[in-house]
């Protein structure tokens, strides 16, 4: 990734003190008009990784969910399950704790550990891909920071964004933090073993889901018990069987 | 965004930045003015104006087949009351123009 960001090169980051010179300009006011989205840069760096995905043939998924709604364990049967290659970056202020658990399914993995940053990036991202070296087609499942906020407006070059909502928070949550919602292709509602326990309505959970996003699409499972898992495997093949048989066909 | 412009069209200060918001960009305008403040200091920008423009929610009502108004993202169509709707504006968060010199 490097070779489009530019990073580690020198003098390509920061163009600071170039203004040491005249332009020969007056001092009057001008109006320039500029027309650019704020995250143009993020989405310049998430086309290269779509891009870099594609090739490789690499379909990527970002997992989105509040803290604890149990994405690592879901990812760790999934990844026992699924059949297919796979690797993780796995996203965290701090710690590598998650990787850890990854890591002893035995496929490669990466840390991003964000600091005070509450989100993932298409630049971090990149880098983090270059550091796994996938080489080959598979999934890439990419575990963004758990916060229902913040990562909905950062496209890292997924080819779907996933939300992650357990049955221990509220059935209300699709309205509360809508971006979120509306960002995603796919709502999994996890820890449904724990359904008798709470009073989680989750039908009335898909409503709300619905009237954010009128196509978003709904898996129920439990990532503990392994209910409607099968559900979830198919619908990660499928997409990456279409993902390959679109990629085949835009290289002719 | 601002230093690579003041180099390829060589102006040193930034007077007034000009930036459009829609009510559907997940940003809030007055966290914006404070970071605003915060992250010009000591750039081309220290000082600059902020001004915002509200740019209208839209969406596109699949039930009514028409453009209606959306100010937030639980909204439902405000002629029909679905929710079948598909956002169409007021996702933006754009720089639109510079007052420079």
């Amino acid at each position: 990734m490097c070779t489009y960001c530019g990073c580690g090169q020198p003098d390509t980051h920061h163009h600071h003190d170039h203004h040491d010179h005249e332009h020969g300009t007056d001092e009057s006011v001008r109006r320039i008009r500029i027309e650019r989205d704020i995250l143009s840069r993020n989405n310049a760096f998430a086309a290269g990784n779509r891009d870099y995905f594609a090739q490789q043939g690499i379909l990527a998924l970002n997992l989105v969910s509040s803290p604890g709604s149990g994405k690592t364990t879901l990812l760790v049967r999934t990844i026992e399950t699924l059949g297919l290659p796979a690797a993780v970056i796995e996203g965290d202020q701090q710690t590598s704790l998650d990787a850890e658990r990854i890591r002893q399914t035995g496929v490669p993995v990466q840390q991003i550990n964000t600091g005070k940053g509450c989100h993932l990036d298409a630049h971090m991202v990149g880098h983090a891909v270059t550091a796994l070296d996938p080489g080959a087609p598979g999934v890439l499942f990419i575990e963004n920071v758990g916060n229902l906020v913040c990562p909905a407006a950062f496209d890292l070059g997924e080819a779907h964004k996933v939300v992650i909502l357990s049955v221990t928070e509220g059935e209300d949550k699709p309205l509360k933090y809508p971006d979120m919602f509306h960002a995603s292709d796919l709502m999994i509602i996890n820890k449904t073993d724990l359904l008798p326990h709470v009073d989680f309505d989750v039908g009335r959970c898909i409503e709300y889901a619905r009237r954010i996003k009128p196509d978003i699409e709904v898996l129920q499972l439990s990532a503990t018990t392994g209910d409607g898992l099968d559900a979830w495997i198919g619908w990660i093949r499928k997409r990456s069987e279409n993902f390959t048989e679109t990629v085949q066909q835009a290289a002719g | 965004m601002l230093q690579e412009r003041a180099e390829s069209e060589h102006f040193s200060r930034v007077k007034v930045v000009w930036l459009e918001i829609g009510p559907l960009a997940g940003v809030e305008p007055l966290a914006l003015r404070f970071g605003f403040d915060a992250v010009t200091k000591g750039t081309i920008a220290e000082g600059a104006r902020l001004e915002i423009i509200d740019v209208p929610g839209q969406a596109w009502c699949l039930a009514c087949a028409k453009q209606v108004s959306m100010k937030q993202r639980s909204d439902a169509c405000p002629e029909c009351g679905a929710y079948q709707l598909q956002v169409t504006g007021g996702e933006e968060l754009r720089v639109k123009e510079l007052e420079v010199i």
